[in-house]
């Protein structure tokens, strides 16, 4: 029974299942175990992945139409390699490229590599060994089932993404971000393991967000962290430090012992880029990994590590991986380091592609059963709900867009009271229920105004339990909302006044965007929901305390048109500034139509060090609104009072699109930058002009150049504080943060760049899809000249914004309170009482600090002695990580909010809501990259290339798409990638077989990310071979949906489906409930399909060849057949002619005998008309037969008349009867003469009519030979139609001359009519004749019936006739008709015939029955 | 010269044309092929022109000649409908061929049914049901039986399968009666059909048989 495989659990449902019957997730029919391993002749359906014939035009199960791309075969698949390189990414072809150079250099033990971006996809099968932590008996922790709900909830929601195509009324494009809310005293979230349905952030992306940023100590994580395993040697050559090559590349199969830390690790000393800089408790996360406790030596141990963080990294379910991608991001690493990918420190049963040696455990597995969050949390995902209301796309998506998946479900509100309006201005405060996403708009508006109010927005805000949307979205578009945590379900905010309504945040920022003193806050989170019974989160906003949301936020709820991510390859060389990139139109600009987008640089040439923000300018088509990175780029470019309200946690929060904004690209070398951001665009000039920035490795300054906006000035001592604490905190909290030495800020830089990196991609991909309400805001920052400050202050102040961690319970870790302590200014923090709510990004220690009394002691201002229980001081001569120590020292205090806000951020947080922290000041300055790049309006704008690449003249049809993918992509071939077709739990299959059963989108695969963040992904399943690995690349199907519908179209490879079912080894896999595809979205993605044009490289099926059966050349079996049968009858022929049969007199058939008898029967001078409808073809048989009539007629000499209804008759009418009349040899030729007692009429066109016609009027026709009318002639005589006839004679050659004399004068009364037809209308022609043999004379002459009076059929009856006249009226026919001959061989023809047709049954019979 | 030699040669030859189609399709039977479609086209026409509008050209100047302007008028009138079907390629005027080409086939379906009706579908019932009492009755009980049988196979729905459930005793023996019955009638069509088949052999054998008579008593 064919079975239908999910992509997400493995499960074998029964073929027709839509639905996986064990997690939910929509089957593909791609993998009907039937069709597993199917290669060629197939097309993978780039919606839903449905393998369909070669000549499929459509999907046979969603319509889409398909790209004439016959899906090449496995075989060739799997003979790609790296994958990614046929119809892959540019990003993978860069890859690709890069190899092959590496290749040329005598580099090529670099190329390789595992991809642990794509490993750390969240919906990376498990692996084999894959367990829970978890036992029966373990309580989940609801507030950890919201957090993972709400995780889940962001993969569906991150997937809005939407195409806006100014020049065809396109819809808006909207994305609403994914990040995860957490109330104030909600306990760290980390994000389970989840599977990347098509549509969702990545899941270590938002994971960051949760994970990563631990307000406190949750109530499920008091339990100590399990023993962990020390990682094994680090790989240090892999390119990267060698703590983060501990983490990710050489994880410790659990089979094998783990590997004792290298002596050069930084737990026992060693310093640099060695592999000691990563502490243990950092490799400790990664997969759970136990790293060696050692107190003595090392700060980073376990027991500094907080409780929370410790049970973080076991109980909680490992952050998701980066599913960025099938680029070897090790490989890049290696590259960007210059070092050789030492892959022999991997163990066979490590999975290099994960990077970890134990399985993540997930705390969701109850004895083998699966519990997903609809049973941890008692009810039914609000997703799987609501996703069968997504709306349809529109109809001008972009064909790129086809394969996105658009989770349309309504994003849960949050019963709450936000204040529209600033309490300081005495608004009222509104109570209703708002998203997660409106919080985070809200915040992002911060400082907007609410003296003006938009009417509409507050009549919508009256409306309860109803989403509300940015007016200008279109409807499909509306219904993207971004998920929630569900634990925000109930929240009950009291509200200030007295009006109470239900209504979203968004709505509260809306309105607030009309009053610009205004502020809206956010509730501060409160206590953590301990289970069983958490107490919903309480959401109160206030305007005083709604920290500030960056504008990337605030792009989600600006409603502007969301604008396609143009995909373009940049063609930048090496070491080329990256130049700012504007809209053209300036008026739209200021209509806020158009979204500024910094990105980097598109133009291939050398671009000059510019302190111009970088400005997105259209790329083709003209279209204002093509390109669209209105979020945190936009924000970053506000200027440096644009204060984005980010926690350090933001940054590497999965929503955080910052992250690739993250500052500081600019202020390192050019040498440092990697080849490949050289070939991105960075000129050297550029980079040289760059501030050096030492701290931060290479691969992250490649990701900043490549993905953020390079900082034309961003020293090292200008690293924000936030961000610095971010290191501390935010990286700490995903990557497990313990007081390890800081033996450099690369580390810390190297995880902030990483996520700064993912998130960067993310966050370009998400700054596509934002809102439109906000262009027009960032528009004009753009105009603001650039905003001067240190680099990364922006963050710092989100930092500073942000409350940190607190948690009461958790011990500060030393490395901790003397980080805080050694600060300068402590940071502000806001009373209790006055963030009561929290924010709708967990904002981790930042937000914590909202709350002074909530905070933990360690984490309050004055460090470990203001902490009730704070952790041990870290010793001096204690190491510390670099990166902490660094932050320590360059932490300062946060500004205000609003403090030396530019102009027009000062406008943009004038009409946003602004969070209010009380005393939380932002930093007030931009970092100088920012500040450099961003806000001046005469920025170089992106002049559109000469020659577009061609999807981006595709694009030009209907906007251009500009991917992330193709800032970091070289400029090679442009292919539209293939849409993603499949889920990725098959991915790794794939990359085992070296297939790349996708050739989507990669633009995330060749960022390389640290190891702590490859050890957040899930475990895999396949272990393949490390060596074998190395020559493999990941598939791009590994590339999460959103991000690779993202990237332009392609035409879409074959998937390798897997040949087998696929297995997860482990019966407990606990994944989570995976939300199914609404259905809706395959339809609008298949409206889409049908509405763009073909897209993808056409390629002609090829047609099987005919096998060669046997005998070569021409002599087949079919042929030998054939030419049998001539050469049998030929020699029939043959033996007929030269030794003819004697034949006996024949027997006299009735009906030849009542033939003879008619004619016989004439009077003289009787008029007799014989027809000639026969042919030439005819002539073996009718030839004798009409000579044999004729010579009879003739014999009775009646007055001959011939007339034919077939054009060749009268010619052979005119022969015979002229032979038999003039030829003395047959007695005729004394009396007939033509025109006396013969006459031709000829042809009568038209036989019925034809035959009609001669009833009357008879004597006008002409006759044959001269032209000369028939009543002229002494032959027509009394003869002027039909029924003048005694007797009519058809010698007919077909059976429809037959039935027309027949019907057409064998009706009439009294008519005689003789056939004579040849024997292939004998059977046809005998009923009409039927009868008449046996009839007694009687019944002849009196029956009026319509029938012929006599036939002759064929050969046979002509010579019985022939016999007749010779035996009886001693008449002479044609002696060389030789009826004799003819008749004999046609006698044996008849034998021959039988025979073989006897031969042949049997022949028959007896294959059959074997 | 003797143009019956000449005709005999190229009929000898374009004989020989046809025939090497045995070993293939060939060049040389398509060119036999093409000689013979147009012999017959360029016959065709002459017999229209010389049968047809030559002789209907005639009797309208005959007509004009002898001032019969009702015989004038009488060929006008299919001539102009004649016109209008050659106007059948212009769009422009398919609302006003149409009018000419349901004249034409409104006539000829209409002799078509009048004459199917009575002359061959009530003719062949009568045929069909000759009495019994003398003449050849087994023939006619073959023939009255085997019509039935025939006409019985091709009936699909009165009685259903017996394997279908619910469908009653009495029903499923007359389905299994139909389904016999309908046995009979497939064989006896494949009878008809094999007779037809070995008429049209023996039709094109005895056309073989004529021409290699032909090429072996041609004389020049």
């Amino acid at each position: 029974m064919q079975k239908v495989w999910c992509t997400k659990c493995g499960n074998g449902n029964v073929a027709g299942c839509r639905w996986c019957t064990a997690c939910g997730d929509t089957l593909r029919p791609a993998y009907l175990d039937s069709q597993a391993g199917a290669g060629g002749g197939q097309k993978t359906c780039p919606v839903c992945g449905t393998v369909n014939r070669a000549d499929a035009y459509n999907c046979s199960v969603c319509g889409t139409v398909l790209t004439k791309v016959a899906a090449q075969p496995e075989a060739q698949v799997a003979s790609k390699s790296p994958p990614p390189a046929a119809g892959g990414s540019r990003l993978s072809r860069l890859a690709e490229a890069r190899r092959k150079k590496e290749a040329e250099e005598g580099n090529s033990a670099r190329s390789g590599g595992s991809d642990w971006l794509g490993s750390l996809r969240s919906d990376a099968p498990l692996p084999s060994d894959y367990a829970t932590g978890m036992d029966e008996d373990d309580e989940i922790d609801p507030t950890l089932s919201a957090a993972l709900r709400a995780s889940q909830d962001d993969d569906e929601d991150t997937a809005m993404f939407a195409v806006g195509e100014p020049d065809t009324n396109a819809p808006p494009v909207e994305f609403e971000l994914p990040l995860p809310m957490f109330t104030g005293e909600e306990p760290p979230i980390t994000t389970p393991p989840r599977s990347m349905t098509d549509g969702g952030l990545p899941d270590w992306l938002q994971s960051l967000g949760g994970a990563a940023l631990p307000a406190e100590t949750p109530p499920f994580v008091a339990s100590p962290a399990p023993s962990v395993k020390p990682p094994p040697a680090p790989s240090g050559s892999d390119g990267m430090p060698d703590w983060l090559s501990e983490l990710s590349g050489s994880p410790v199969s659990p089979a094998n012992p783990p590997v004792a830390p290298s002596p050069a690790s930084p737990l026992i000393g060693s310093s640099g880029t060695e592999t000691g800089e990563i502490p243990d408790w950092l490799r400790e996360m990664q997969g759970g990994s136990p790293a060696p406790v050692n107190p003595a030596v090392a700060p980073a141990e376990e027991k500094d590590m907080p409780g929370w963080l410790r049970q973080t990294t076991d109980s909680l379910p490992a952050p998701s991986h980066p599913s960025f991608g099938d680029v070897d991001v090790e490989e890049r690493l290696s590259f960007a380091f210059d070092e050789p990918i030492d892959r022999s420190s991997r163990s066979d049963d490590v999975n290099p592609l994960l990077g970890v040696d134990k399985p993540i455990t997930l705390p969701f597995m109850f004895g083998g059963k699966r519990i997903g969050l609809t049973d941890l949390l008692g009810q039914e995902s609000p997703l799987i709900d609501e996703v069968g209301t997504a709306p349809i796309p529109p109809a001008d998506l972009k064909p790129w867009l086809h394969g996105l998946s658009l989770p349309t479900m309504e994003e849960p509100e949050v019963l709450g009271t936000m204040p529209g309006l600033s309490e300081g201005q005495g608004a009222p405060t509104v109570k209703g229920r708002f998203s997660v996403t409106d919080m985070l708009l809200a915040a992002n508006r911060a400082n907007v105004s609410a003296d003006t109010i938009d009417p509409v927005l507050a009549e919508e805000s009256n409306v309860s339990d109803v989403p509300n949307y940015p007016n200008n979205l279109v409807p499909w578009l509306q219904g993207l909302r971004p998920p929630r945590l569900d634990g925000m379900d109930a929240v009950e905010v009291e509200e200030d006044t007295t009006e109470t309504r239900s209504f979203s945040l968004r709505e509260m920022m809306q309105a607030s965007n009309t009053a610009p003193s205004a502020e809206a806050a956010i509730p501060a989170p409160e206590a953590p929901v301990v289970p069983p019974a958490p107490p919903p989160p309480s959401v109160e906003l206030d305007s005083t305390e709604m920290p500030t949301m960056p504008a990337w936020l605030n792009q989600e709820s600006s409603g502007t048109a969301a604008q396609a991510i143009p995909s373009f390859t940049p063609q930048i060389p090496s070491g080329s500034f990256i130049p700012p990139l504007r809209f053209d139109d300036e008026e739209e600009q200021e209509d806020g139509e158009v979204i500024p987008f910094e990105l980097p640089a598109f133009e291939g040439g050398p671009f000059a060090p510019s302190d111009n923000p970088p400005s997105l300018s259209r790329i083709s088509g003209g279209a204002p609104a093509d390109l669209e990175f209105t979020g945190f780029l936009a924000e970053s470019n506000d200027g440096p009072g644009v204060l984005p309200s980010l926690a350090l946690d933001d940054v590497g929060s999965p929503g955080f699109p910052g992250g690739a904004a993250m500052p500081a690209p600019k202020t390192e070398p050019a040498d440092d930058v990697p080849d490949f951001l050289r070939d991105l665009g960075v000129t050297g000039s550029e980079m040289a002009t760059a501030a050096p920035e030492p701290d931060l490795p290479d691969f992250l300054r490649d990701m900043d150049m490549g993905v953020a906006q390079p900082a034309p000035s961003a020293p090292e001592a200008d690293l924000p504080d936030f961000l610095k604490e971010m290191g501390a905190s935010g990286m700490a909290t995903e990557a497990k943060p313990a007081p390890a030495p800081a033996k450099d800020d690369n580390s810390f830089a190297e995880g902030l760049g990483m996520a700064a990196a993912g998130m960067g991609v993310a966050g370009l991909g998400i700054a596509g899809l934002a809102g439109q309400d906000k262009q027009k805001t960032q528009s004009s920052s753009l105009e603001q000249p650039p905003p001067e400050g240190d680099s990364l202050d922006f963050l710092r102040s989100e930092a500073d914004a942000m409350p940190t961690a607190s948690d009461d319970d958790g011990p500060m870790p030393d490395w901790l309170a003397a980080l805080s302590s050694g600060q300068a200014p402590a940071m502000p923090l806001p009373t209790p009482k006055e963030t009561k709510g929290y924010t709708p990004m967990r904002m981790g220690i930042s937000q914590a600090e909202e709350e002074q009394g909530e905070l933990p002691e360690w984490l309050q201002p004055g460090g470990a002695a203001a902490g009730p229980a704070p952790a041990p001081a870290m010793p001096a001569s204690e190491p510390v990580p670099d990166f902490l120590a660094d932050m320590a020292a360059t932490q300062v205090p946060p500004p205000a909010f609003n403090q030396n806000l530019p102009a027009q951020t000062a406008e943009q947080a004038g009409r946003g809501i602004r969070f209010s922290t009380d005393g939380l000041a932002p930093d007030t300055e931009l970092p100088d990259w920012l500040s450099e790049n961003r806000a001046t309006p005469e920025a170089p704008e992106f002049t559109v290339p000469a020659q577009l690449p061609d999807w981006l003249d595709e694009s030009e049809t209907g906007g251009v798409h500009l991917g992330l993918e193709d800032l970091t992509s070289e400029g090679a071939e442009q292919v539209h990638p293939a849409q993603p077709a499949f889920e990725s739990n098959l991915n790794d299959v794939a990359a085992n077989s070296s297939a790349s059963s996708f050739g989507g989108s990669n633009f995330l695969g060749d960022i390389e990310g640290p190891a702590w963040l490859r050890s957040t992904n899930q475990p895999k399943v396949l272990k393949p071979d490390t060596g074998q690995l190395a020559a493999e690349a990941q598939p791009a199907s590994q590339v999460p949906t959103w991000l690779r519908t993202v990237a332009p179209q392609t035409a879409p490879e074959e998937v390798a489906v897997p040949s087998g079912p696929i297995t997860f080894s482990s019966p407990d896999d606990d994944r989570l409930p995976q939300v199914n595809l609404p259905p809706q979205l395959a339809s609008a993605a298949v409206l889409s399909a049908l509405l763009a044009p073909a897209m993808g490289k056409i390629v002609t099926p090829q047609t099987e060849k005919e096998p060669i059966t046997g005998l070569p050349g021409r002599l087949n079996t079919a042929r030998l057949v054939r030419y049998g049968m001539y050469l049998l009858l030929a020699l029939v022929v043959l033996f007929g002619l030269f030794t003819p049969l004697q034949t006996s007199p024949l027997t006299v058939t009735p009906p030849v005998q009542a033939f003879y008898d008619q004619i016989a029967a004439l009077p003289p001078d009787s008029k007799v008309l014989i027809t000639f409808d026969w042919e030439a073809g005819r002539s073996g048989e009718m030839r004798p037969m009409a000579q044999a009539v004729t010579q009879h007629v003739m014999q009775k000499r009646a007055r001959l008349v011939n007339i034919s209804l077939n054009p060749q008759g009268p010619a052979l009418a005119s022969r015979i009867t002229d032979e038999l009349a003039t030829n003395p040899n047959y007695g005729n030729s004394s009396f007939y003469s033509y025109g006396t007692n013969y006459l031709n009429l000829g042809w009568r066109v038209g036989n019925e009519v034809a035959v009609r016609g001669l009833y009357d009027r008879m004597g006008e026709l002409t006759e044959y030979k001269n032209g000369t009318v028939a009543g002229t002639t002494a032959v027509m005589k009394g003869i002027n139609s039909l029924a003048d006839f005694d007797l009519i004679i058809v010698l007919a050659g077909d059976e429809g001359s037959v039935r027309t004399w027949v019907e057409q004068f064998g009706i009439q009364p009294g008519a005689r009519l003789l056939f004579g037809t040849p024997q292939a209308v004998g059977p046809l022609a005998r009923p009409y004749a039927l009868g008449l043999p046996n009839a007694t004379q009687e019944i002849r002459t009196t029956e009026k019936q319509p029938r012929a009076k006599g036939l002759l059929v064929g050969l046979n009856d002509t010579a019985q006739y022939d016999q007749l006249l010779h035996d009886k009226l001693n008449l002479t026919t044609d002696q060389n008709l030789d009826l004799g001959k003819r008749l004999s061989l046609q006698s044996l023809a008849a034998l021959m015939l039988v025979l073989v047709l006897v031969v042949a049954n049997v022949i028959y019979l007896a294959r059959r029955r074997e | 010269m003797d143009w019956s030699l000449i005709g005999t040669i190229i009929a000898v030859v374009l004989t020989v044309m046809v025939y090497t189609y045995l070993v293939g399709d060939n060049p040389i039977f398509r060119v036999a092929e093409h000689i013979l479609v147009g012999v017959s086209v360029g016959w065709a026409i002459l017999q229209v022109f010389y049968n047809l509008l030559l002789p209907s050209i005639n009797a309208a100047l005959e007509g004009a000649r002898n001032g019969v302007t009702g015989e004038i008028i009488a060929l006008l009138i299919p001539l102009g409908l004649g016109l209008i079907l050659l106007l059948r390629s212009l769009r422009a005027f398919k609302s006003l061929t149409n009018l000419a080409m349901a004249l034409v086939i409104g006539t000829v379906a209409a002799l078509s049914l009048a004459g199917a009706l009575s002359g061959t579908l009530l003719p062949q019932v009568g045929a069909s049901f000759l009495p019994l009492g003398e003449g050849d009755i087994i023939g006619r009980v073959v023939l009255l039986i085997g019509t039935i049988v025939s006409l019985w196979y091709f009936q699909f729905t009165v009685f259903k399968s017996p394997q279908l459930e619910g469908e009653a005793k009495a029903g499923g023996a007359l389905a299994m009666v139909s389904d016999r019955v309908r046995i009979f009638g497939r064989w006896s069509i494949m009878l008809a059909f094999g007779a037809v088949f070995a008429s049209v052999f023996l039709t094109y054998f005895a056309a073989l048989i004529d021409r290699v008579l032909f090429l072996i008593n041609v004389k020049f």
